[in-house]
């Protein structure tokens, strides 16, 4: 359903990084779609993609999820995805690389606490909707409208920001303004 | 040697590899027409638009070498499309 949302705000295009993004906002917002249903937390969350529509083979062989956004190259879901920007699988499907914008909202998720669609949620909400999201729209230039929602939204909560901004950093795409 | 197919599906729903084979001598003839007719031609097939659709990777083995050429799911024929299972 968010792919709607994703068509009529950013557009991203379905390929390479966009696409990516693209399948990756999908994913954060289902998640925490269901952590809301179940009135969870971060830290209590599975943050687990479709545990719920895996067949018979797929449940005999022991797989338990589609994608997992904790852990993405876990093999106990059908669909192992790199976690950090250094294994982005060039032209790769946009279901492999969204594991690493995935994991940076995990990241941030459970770094910033309490209930995600609160703050983090919040914050990758106003990144994906802004006016500066395209639909070329990169890594790189998302993780930046994150870091400035979170400034934007928290700005007395630092720890909004901290906790965005270590999560990108962690899976690979650091600020490019701040100095190494 | 006659053709053979090699068929790699990407995206979908759950973004889950599907492969299979098939020789051209084992397709309907109106659907290996059209296949090849998918391979061959010069105008781009472009990608069906949104999010969660399939692509079809398919190889063309001859004795006198291969093509391969990418097939948007909406015009795959459904025969062809249904040679590939998941990768599970």
């Amino acid at each position: 359903m968010t792919h709607g949302v994703t068509q009529f705000t950013a557009g991203l295009n379905y390929s390479d990084e966009p696409g990516a993004l693209n399948e990756s906002v999908s994913d954060v917002f289902g998640a925490v779609f269901h952590q809301w249903r179940r009135k969870q937390t971060a830290a209590q969350a599975d943050w687990l993609v479709g545990p719920g529509v895996l067949g018979p083979v797929a449940l005999q062989k022991g797989y338990t999820c589609l994608r997992d956004l904790a852990q993405p190259g876990s093999p106990h879901c059908l669909s192992p995805q790199p976690s950090h920007y250094r294994d982005y699988i060039p032209q790769g499907d946009p279901h492999a690389n969204s594991g690493i914008p995935n994991h940076a909202f995990y990241l941030a998720a459970t770094t910033v606490g309490g209930q995600a669609w609160e703050k983090t949620g919040k914050v990758w909400y106003a990144a994906l909707t802004s006016d500066k999201a395209r639909p070329s729209t990169d890594f790189g230039e998302f993780a930046a409208l994150t870091r400035a929602a979170a400034k934007s939204l928290f700005p007395r909560d630092t720890n909004v920001y901290r906790g965005v901004d270590e999560a990108w950093t962690r899976v690979g795409i650091p600020d490019p303004d701040i100095a190494v | 040697m006659g053709n053979r197919y090699i068929i790699e599906r990407r995206g979908g729903f759950a973004g889950l590899k599907a492969s299979g084979a098939i020789d051209g001598d084992a397709l309907n003839p109106d659907d290996r027409e059209t296949l090849e007719q998918l391979l061959d031609t010069e105008e781009p097939l472009a990608a069906d638009p949104g999010a969660d659709r399939y692509t079809y990777v398919v190889t063309r083995k001859t004795a006198l070498g291969s093509t391969t050429r990418e097939i948007p799911e909406s015009v795959m024929p459904a025969a062809v499309a249904g040679v590939v299972t998941p990768q599970i």
